[in-house]
């Protein structure tokens, strides 16, 4: 059975815009996913539908054997908590340090103190922030804001993974380091899925990419691939992913 | 995936209810400890809802001590009754006995001429003067005591046409006024009670409220890493706990300290009267009541702020 299944999914905003058309695609567990196209192509659009952020308009949306359309509203946070979400914007709480914004999603789960403590610290080191756990974000650059929101989204070892542009604030060399991190989990047997406007870090990965344009699905190729369809300048698709 | 996924599920029921008591136990004492970080804006609406606990918890010992006053004053009669003049002992003897077969008639005390002359002696500062009076002008008299004091009207107008009875006089009417009054004064009592306790509701919701606005971002974040509506919502529960128990300790030393106030005062206007009255404050189980009302009282307005509030927030 897929980890992610979607099956001709529409979304229409309140405005009447569609984010999402007819789209369809599977991931299977434990695979590394890039979704890739330019601003408003719905790469987040398709994120918050896995996360349970909005309701598709029409199809269906199934995640780790979950029919998102058909979820409860009660069922929705264990549903969460099997996830790990990395933001865009980071989403950290200011007032907390390092340490408790790591710790949140433990805090949630119910997980015992020390427990807590040595899994917040394991993922701090994994992202190279383990000396700065009694900082609080706002002493933190953007860039380590970023990991500090990967830290939070690995630190309860979730099913599957959501990175809104994870490495858009970091340097090249983090940014493979993140996603060498992230391509550790997959093979560790979690899912992930990662949206991301950065071309060359796709292809340094070599994995799975989908390519959306106006919400839909024009392209789903194995980096292989990528170069010569990168050739193809003036094309469609290449100028979807420049 | 499969295994993972059942190894996530599969969580034994210790460990579950154990995460549950460390999730209690964390909202308790983060609760707590944001309550302790802004000792002012909390300081000032702690003490508010103190006062507001304070003034029925007052009233109550104020009522408290007028009822145990009331009750510790020996009963008058309801009615006395003067027999006609010249009246024999054989007829207000007679009298008394049918008295006492009337079923609204609890007590009948007779009292003759004579004893009624050597009270009025003592009592009356006139004893010289009587000294040289002639004979006894004084009458039998008789005292009732009701069953029901609020028929003392309708048992003196039924009486006042026996042949036997030459005056009725109300005694005890002072006694049963004062009592309707204290009666009044407790019911008053009652309705302030509820006015503040509303008004406690609304200050601790509304402190609640303006919390909630400030920690949105950390609500939104919690919801989206899979915090459910009840664990968003527990630390608000709980510092509406925290305020009505702070509140309702602060209330008590508040009317300790009225009490203090009160005493000296009190003890010093009693003995004017040839009384020994002291004030008695609040007993150990009133005293755990205005705990346990503030507490309950500050729960309540944290719920009423907060259920639908953080409904209302979902990132869904």
């Amino acid at each position: 059975m897929s980890a992610i299944r979607f099956d001709t999914v529409a979304k229409r905003y309140a405005g009447g815009q569609d984010a999402l058309r007819e789209l369809s695609f599977g991931i299977e567990p434990a695979e590394m996913v890039f979704v890739t196209g330019h601003s408003g192509a719905g790469k987040s659009s398709m994120l918050r539908l896995i996360a349970a952020m909005d309701l598709p308009t029409r199809g269906l949306v199934q995640v780790l054997g979950e029919n998102l359309g058909r979820l409860g509203r009660r069922a929705i946070p264990a549903y969460r908590r099997r996830l790990g979400l990395v933001f865009q914007d980071h989403r950290l709480l200011m007032e907390r340090s390092i340490f408790q914004n790591v710790a949140l999603p433990l805090v949630v789960a119910g997980v015992g103190r020390e427990e807590a403590a040595r899994r917040v610290r394991a993922a701090l080191d994994k992202v190279g922030l383990l000396t700065m756990e009694l900082k609080l974000p706002i002493a933190l650059s953007s860039g380590e804001r970023q990991r500090v929101g990967i830290a939070r989204a690995i630190v309860a070892k979730p099913e599957l993974i959501l990175a809104d542009e994870p490495t858009g604030n970091l340097d090249p060399s983090l940014s493979a380091e993140i996603m060498a991190l992230f391509a550790a989990f997959a093979d560790a047997g979690t899912t992930v899925v990662v949206a991301s406007h950065d071309l060359n870090l796709v292809q340094r990965m070599r994995k799975r990419v989908l390519v959306l344009d106006k919400g839909k699905l024009i392209d789903d190729f194995r980096p292989r691939t990528i170069s010569s369809r990168k050739a193809r300048a003036g094309d469609g698709n290449v100028k979807a992913i420049d | 995936m499969g295994a993972r996924r059942e190894i996530h599920r599969e969580v034994p029921w210790r460990n579950a209810m154990r995460g549950w008591l460390r999730s209690h136990a964390y909202s308790l004492f983060s609760a707590l400890g944001r309550i302790i970080h802004r000792p002012l804006d909390q300081g000032l609406t702690i003490a508010v809802l103190a006062v507001a606990l304070a003034l029925p918890a007052l009233g109550l010992v104020a009522v408290q001590n007028g009822s145990h006053l009331l009750a510790g004053a020996a009963r008058p009669a309801d009615l006395l009754l003067f027999l006609v003049e010249g009246a024999s002992q054989e007829l207000a003897t007679d009298f008394a006995d049918r008295l006492r077969g009337d079923t609204r008639v609890l007590a009948v005390e007779t009292r003759s001429p004579e004893q009624a002359l050597d009270e009025f002696r003592s009592l009356s500062g006139f004893a010289d003067a009587l000294a040289v009076a002639e004979g006894n002008p004084l009458p039998w008299v008789l005292s009732l005591n009701l069953d029901d004091p609020t028929l003392v009207e309708a048992v003196a107008e039924s009486l006042r046409d026996q042949s036997e009875v030459d005056a009725v006089i109300y005694e005890g009417a002072w006694l049963t006024r004062l009592q309707g009054l204290l009666a009044l004064a407790e019911r008053t009592l009652w309705v302030v009670g509820a006015l503040l306790a509303i008004a406690v509701l609304l200050i601790v919701g509304n402190t609640v409220r303006l919390e909630i606005a400030t920690r949105l971002e950390e609500i939104e974040v919690s919801k989206l890493i899979g915090a459910s509506d009840a664990f968003v919502r527990r630390p608000f529960l709980y510092a509406g706990l925290w305020l009505g128990l702070t509140a309702g300790l602060g209330a008590l030393v508040l009317v300790e300290l009225a009490m203090w106030f009160l005493h000296s005062p009190v003890e010093v206007l009693a003995l004017s009267y040839g009384s020994s009255l002291t004030l008695a404050g609040l007993s150990i189980v009133d005293a755990l009541a205005l705990i346990a009302c503030g507490m309950l009282l500050g729960w309540g307005g944290a719920w009423l702020a907060s259920a639908q509030r953080l409904r209302a927030i979902d990132p869904r």
